[in-house]
């Protein structure tokens, strides 16, 4: 088949309408996010669907769900309003827009120890974040939400009072989210469901091996473990079961979603492993950074050693290289601020796809696909 | 450039881009909700990043590339359009409108195809990229776009015997 024999009037019937066009650029004027639920709220939701069909496990969990779920629900209704107004207002393309700068490394992380401690031992800030309508009220002292530009505004320095109300904010915020994705999350089936012919303790087990190969013997522990059955094909049957798989977390006491955590993934058919990894905007914020130029030109010197480790650790070689690539975190940190490759092999029909750390010059994560 | 410059730019990437990148998004998503999605955070990031082109032709690129990669970071998410048949999006969009019932099976049979093969095969023989084109876009080695061009080939043989000539490699 050449390309002169391929007809391309099959496709000429897929075409966009104005209304899509005029809609699309009225959003990206604006900076809306697109299907603002589903990018936005999937992490919340799929965290409270969490919580929902397992219930809290473990001591710090539950102090957890205790100590700062009752300071959320202490909110006046006020408060509660004003967050609820700051989401519908909030245009942030990532996380870090809805700030007036990014966090610097030291700060993330000294907002995950801090995290720690508000969430496992009520360490809560002394006062508010500061709310004004304009950036010319703002001091430029303190953490403050302008209304103008719905930003929170950061000061140059922060000092743990400044980052405990940085984090009292984002956690109220999250809660008041959580609740409106709570209302869908109750009439939408949900693909998480209860254990069903194995424990929480037997899949730790399993996962645990998978774990120690990629990180060595004693990773994460004395960590909480947190366990998730995900089942898509329970809500829709049609999806088959090659989706079907369990989460196996190792948390930190107090952690947040910006601690360094692990998972090991366990797929439901076969009980083979999915995939290993360390995430978290706390582990990504420890490691070194380079510059693009070094990150590219690291794509080619660094591959025999990916591949060296796989071999070593899976057993697998000579495989198709199938994507190459520096890898920029979710939120973005820009130019000249590499810390990761990326690379996607085939193995003789087992795609695995990697994570490789530029500083350390070790696996993050690793994730196998069988076609 | 101010933003009402940055306005009439994002007008104007979107008149000229839009239709070729939603055609493409299209056939990899099923989903005309799903490559909306895909195209506004397409469009987000030409606005936010600002990227500099050397050319029409490296713009172009970049937004293939960039919606391609959301497609592939959608897909991976949510694994669920893989399997809905031509049919069942009929009934919104009338896409195989005018086509008789040759080429209406061979759109089925690209369709049809792994999301991986469907997304070169658009590139090379749609929008007339060449492989080492196509192995930029896609960061994948033009090892693996000939590879999957290949299996694209042996696969709409195999599945339809539609197109007249068979399979001729190149």
């Amino acid at each position: 088949m050449n390309k002169s024999d391929f007809n391309k009037e099959l496709f000429s019937n897929i075409e966009i309408s104005n209304r899509m066009k005029k809609e699309l650029y009225e959003n990206c004027k604006r900076g809306k996010r697109a299907g603002d639920f589903r990018f936005r709220y999937a992490g919340a939701l799929t965290a409270l669907i969490g919580v929902i069909v397992f219930g809290c496990t473990g001591a710090a969990s539950y102090a957890y769900y205790q100590s700062v779920q009752m300071r959320m629900e202490a909110m006046p209704e006020t408060e509660i309003h004003e967050y609820a107004l700051d989401l519908q207002n909030d245009t942030g393309v990532t996380i870090d827009e809805a700030y007036s700068r990014k966090l610097s490394d030291e700060e993330a992380l000294k907002v995950a120890e801090l995290e720690r401690k508000y969430n496992a031992e009520g360490k809560y800030p002394e006062g508010d974040v500061a709310r004004v309508a304009t950036l010319a009220e703002w001091d430029g002292k303190s953490v403050c939400y302008v209304e103008e530009d719905h930003k929170l505004h950061l000061p140059d320095n922060m000092t743990d009072e400044d980052l405990l109300e940085f984090i009292d904010y984002s956690t109220k915020k999250d809660y008041v989210m959580e609740q409106k994705a709570k209302e869908v999350a109750d009439n939408t089936p949900s693909p998480y469901v209860p254990l069903e012919g194995t424990s929480e303790a037997d899949l730790v087990k399993a996962a645990r091996p998978a774990l120690e190969k990629l990180f060595g013997k004693d990773v994460a522990s004395g960590w909480n473990t947190r366990v998730e059955a995900f089942k898509p094909s329970a809500t829709d049957p049609s999806l088959g079961t090659s989706h079907d798989m369990y989460f196996i977390y190792w948390e930190q006491v107090g952690g947040s979603s910006n601690s360094t955590d692990y998972i090991v993934v366990i797929n439901m058919d076969d009980s083979s492993i999915g995939a290993v990894a360390v995430r978290g905007r706390e582990h990504f914020a420890s490691l070194d950074s380079f510059s693009d130029a070094e990150a590219e030109s690291r794509l080619k010197t660094d591959l025999p050693k990916v591949l060296a480790e796989i071999e070593r650790l899976y057993g697998y070689k000579n495989p198709v290289i199938e994507i190459e690539e520096v890898y920029y975190d979710y939120t973005d940190y820009g130019e000249n601020d590499a810390r990761q490759l990326r690379y996607v092999f085939n193995f003789n029909g087992t795609t695995v796809d990697v994570m490789w750390d530029l500083g350390t010059e070790k696996l993050a994560s690793v994730e196998f696909f069988d076609e | 450039m101010n933003q009402e410059e940055r306005n009439a730019s994002l007008e104007r990437v979107i008149e000229n881009y839009s239709n070729m990148l939603y055609k493409i998004c299209f056939l990899m998503l099923k989903s005309e909700q799903d490559t909306k999605d895909v195209l506004q955070e397409t469009f987000l990031a030409y606005m936010t990043k600002r990227p500099h082109f050397h050319s029409e032709e490296h713009k172009k690129a970049w937004l293939i590339k960039v919606s391609q990669n959301k497609c592939r970071e959608f897909l991976r998410f949510h694994k669920m359009h893989a399997g809905i048949p031509l049919d069942e999006v009929e009934e919104s969009i009338k896409i195989t409108k005018g086509l008789d019932m040759e080429d209406k099976e061979k759109l089925e049979l690209i369709w049809n195809l792994n999301v991986k093969l469907k997304g070169v095969v658009i590139l090379y023989y749609v929008e007339g990229y060449s492989v080492k084109e196509i192995s930029a876009i896609l960061n994948i080695s033009e090892c693996a776009v000939k590879k999957r061009l290949q299996r694209a080939r042996e696969t709409l043989s195999t599945l339809g015997k539609a197109y007249d000539g068979g399979v001729a490699y190149e």
